[in-house]
């Protein structure tokens, strides 16, 4: 099993931390700590940095300035790809990479089952992974980073193309990894997910992090105590019209759905509704709900532009 | 459909550059060596290169060397300070394609010692005796008929047949001679021998086509093996990898053994059936040097293979690449056509591929009286190859994992 630590214990810290690749600088003056015990989910655009620094945690990229504390011998990568052997079964696979680690064969065979236990993967482990649905390769995925036992484990988008009982279960996976003791860092856009696990949310936009707080502090800091109002659209809004959507602080949220946040001291959608009239628009459906981390993460990844 | 399925092929294929290249360069190079080489084997640029010694040093003997000299084909290498002996060692090491030894005066008669001009061929370069001879008949035939009349006349009159009358006296002989079909009547093998460097070598070009096959299964099965690096890099395992104690080097080196290992395994399943298919003979004692080649050919064929591929971005390259790489080292090298029968300047070219050290190591330490010495520097070579290859593997792979990982500019 893995070892049980404290609470609170720190596995990995960056101080002040700014790397790249040749002349481009990809993070800038980042700073985050990972404790045993904690999840931390890290979101933000394509080309945040996200990788970068995943990379700097690994000790794979060297870092410009700042302070990395981490120990690359006790951090495990699931990356975002089934990194898997499919000619192998999913023990084999435990075995093999164990090995390339430098890991003995006898302690890999002790290990794997712990492994596999872990990530529920005893009934399959000896089915190659080729024969494997979706949900059991990622689950394999992350039973192979576990063989190593690590302190810091980090997982890239793990619950990508699941669908909703496959997610519950790598879900479940991830608490009863954390419940061992262990320190999580998500990388992922599942905010789902995200709002039932993660401690913290770490926000990266252009190499900055720019949030690093609880689901529900960035919730209510972002969304500010007012409910979010979702629109359907009849038509895609032209540039004109997107511009007075965007100055009454709607952002876009998928195809023709807009979502606007209720306006201070209004009790309906009567507001609202004129702020669309006022664009020209024609609304095929209006709904107000209760805030989540979507929403806040689309407000303030809009707000940075 | 068909037309978008087409669209997507021809988009894969302009969006790599260097896979593009490929297809379409390669095929053209491929063909101009072949053409060199194939061209040189069957037309005029076939030159054997024959070692020469005169013995008897006649009127008869120099006009025969000055003929041969002055023939297109051959390329003549006058070996003043070799004997019989000397002459075979030359033959067998490669030194020279077929070996001539004149003993004697070309006008000698039959009985006064054995033929005058001792031709010496290897088992592995038949052809090359057989040209040879042809010449050395051809010469004989246009530049010296007063020899090759001698030569009649003097079998004739062995044969016993005298008369007064020339003309009866000589049909009469032939008449004789043809109704007796003797050994001891006039035949061109009265004039020259051939001699084999190992008489008790069997199929001994069996063994050169084992050396030569082999060489070419070592590099292609070590190329689609060392394809396993691409894939890993594509799937996220080598990112996986890298997080390891021992990183992507001891990633690629384990490769690396594997090759060697299938390589050593290929090489004896081929040479067993040149054994037992076709009743090569193999000189047991020098096994263990065998062995040695084995691992040294597999070691070399699986650092190019891992060494091409690391330094490919993308599958559709390194399968071009490794493709072309192999077939043009097998071609050149001497894996589908016997280097000496190629241009001189491409046999010189053939020293630079991994083929041509290959063949000769498994030449040379599988038969009775190889080269030792030959065997040794061939492994320095491939031993060099695979030392380079390692390390371009190596780094290559560690680089091309770390670029996997930047994002895009």
């Amino acid at each position: 099993m893995l070892k049980l630590r404290s609470e609170n214990e720190l596995v990995a810290q960056l101080a002040g931390v700014s790397a790249g690749y040749e002349a481009r600088t990809v993070l800038d003056n980042v700073s985050l700590r990972l404790q045993a015990g904690g999840i931390v989910a890290l979101a933000g655009p394509n080309g945040a940095g996200k990788s970068t620094l995943i990379r700097v945690l690994t000790g794979t990229l060297p870092v410009r300035s700042g302070t990395v504390e981490c120990s690359k011998a006790q951090t495990s990568l699931v990356p975002q790809e089934i990194a898997l052997y499919p000619w192998l079964t999913a023990r084999e696979n435990c075995l093999a990479f164990a090995m390339m680690d430098g890991m003995s064969r006898r302690q890999a065979l002790q290990q794997a089952p712990v492994a596999l236990g872990m990530t529920r993967c005893d009934a399959i482990a000896d089915t190659r992974v080729s024969q494997l649905s979706g949900g059991y390769r990622r689950r394999v995925n992350i039973a192979v980073a576990l063989m190593r036992t690590p302190r810091l484990l980090i997982l890239d988008e793990p619950t990508a193309g699941l669908d909703a009982d496959a997610k519950r279960v790598v879900r479940d996976v991830m608490l009863q990894i954390r419940d061992a003791g262990c320190a999580i860092l998500v990388v992922t856009h599942d905010f789902d997910v995200v709002e039932q696990i993660a401690d913290r949310v770490a926000i990266l936009s252009a190499g900055r992090l720019i949030r690093d707080a609880a689901p529900d502090d960035l919730i209510d800091s972002l969304c500010d105590g007012r409910k979010p109002v979702e629109l359907l659209l009849a038509s895609e809004p032209d540039p004109q019209q997107a511009k007075v959507l965007r100055q009454h602080g709607a952002v876009p949220f998928g195809h023709l759905r807009w979502m606007a946040l209720q306006p201070p001291g209004s009790t309906d959608l009567g507001a609202i509704s004129a702020v669309v009239a006022e664009a020209g628009l024609r609304v095929v459906e209006i709904r107000m709900r209760e805030p989540n981390l979507a929403d806040a993460y689309a407000r303030l990844i809009q707000a940075e532009g | 459909m068909i037309f978008a399925s087409t669209w997507v092929m021809a988009m894969a294929a302009i969006r790599d550059r260097m896979a593009l290249l490929m297809t379409f360069v390669l095929p053209a190079v491929l063909f101009v060596v072949f053409a060199a080489i194939f061209s040189g084997a069957t037309g005029k640029d076939l030159k054997i290169k024959v070692g020469l010694r005169d013995l008897a040093r006649t009127d008869s003997t120099q006009k025969f060397v000055a003929a041969l000299a002055a023939e297109p084909s051959l390329r003549v290498v006058e070996l003043a300070d070799r004997d019989e002996a000397g002459m075979i060692d030359e033959v067998r090491r490669g030194v020279v394609d077929v070996g001539v030894v004149l003993r004697a005066d070309l006008g000698q008669r039959p009985d006064d010692g054995p033929p005058p001009i001792l031709v010496i061929e290897d088992v592995t370069r038949p052809l090359a005796a057989a040209i040879m001879i042809g010449q050395a008949q051809r010469t004989l035939n246009e530049k010296l008929p007063n020899v090759a009349l001698g030569r009649i006349l003097a079998d004739v009159e062995a044969s016993g047949a005298i008369a007064r009358d020339e003309r009866e006296f000589l049909d009469s002989a032939f008449k004789k001679q043809e109704a007796e079909k003797s050994a001891s009547g006039f035949s061109f093998a009265r004039i020259v021998e051939t001699k084999l460097t190992d008489a008790g070598a069997h199929h001994g070009n069996v063994l050169y086509y084992a050396g030569a096959v082999v060489a070419v299964f070592l590099m292609f099965a070590a190329s689609h093996g060392a394809l396993t690096l691409i894939d890993e890099r594509d799937s996220g395992i080598a990112q996986r990898l890298t997080l390891g104690r021992g990183g992507m080097a001891a990633v690629v080196i384990g490769k690396f053994a594997f090759l060697v290992i299938q390589g050593t395994i290929q090489a004896l399943i081929v040479f067993a059936v040149a054994w037992l298919a076709f009743g090569a003979t193999f000189e047991t004692s020098r096994i263990g040097l065998w062995m040695i080649t084995c691992i040294m050919a597999s070691a070399a064929a699986a650092a190019i293979g891992l060494g091409i591929v690391a330094l490919c971005k993308s599958r559709k390259q390194s399968e071009s690449a490794t493709t072309f790489a192999v077939l043009l080292v097998s071609a050149i090298g001497g894996s589908m056509v016997p280097r000496y029968l190629m241009p001189p300047w491409m046999q010189d070219i053939g020293w630079f591929t991994p083929n041509a050290w290959m063949i000769q190591a498994f030449e040379a330490s599988v038969r009775s009286g190889g080269s030792t010495m030959a065997v040794m520097q061939a492994w320095a070579v491939l031993a060099e190859i695979a030392g380079v290859g390692l390390a371009v593997a190596v780094i290559f792979s560690i680089h091309r994992t770390r670029y996997s990982w930047a994002p895009a500019a």
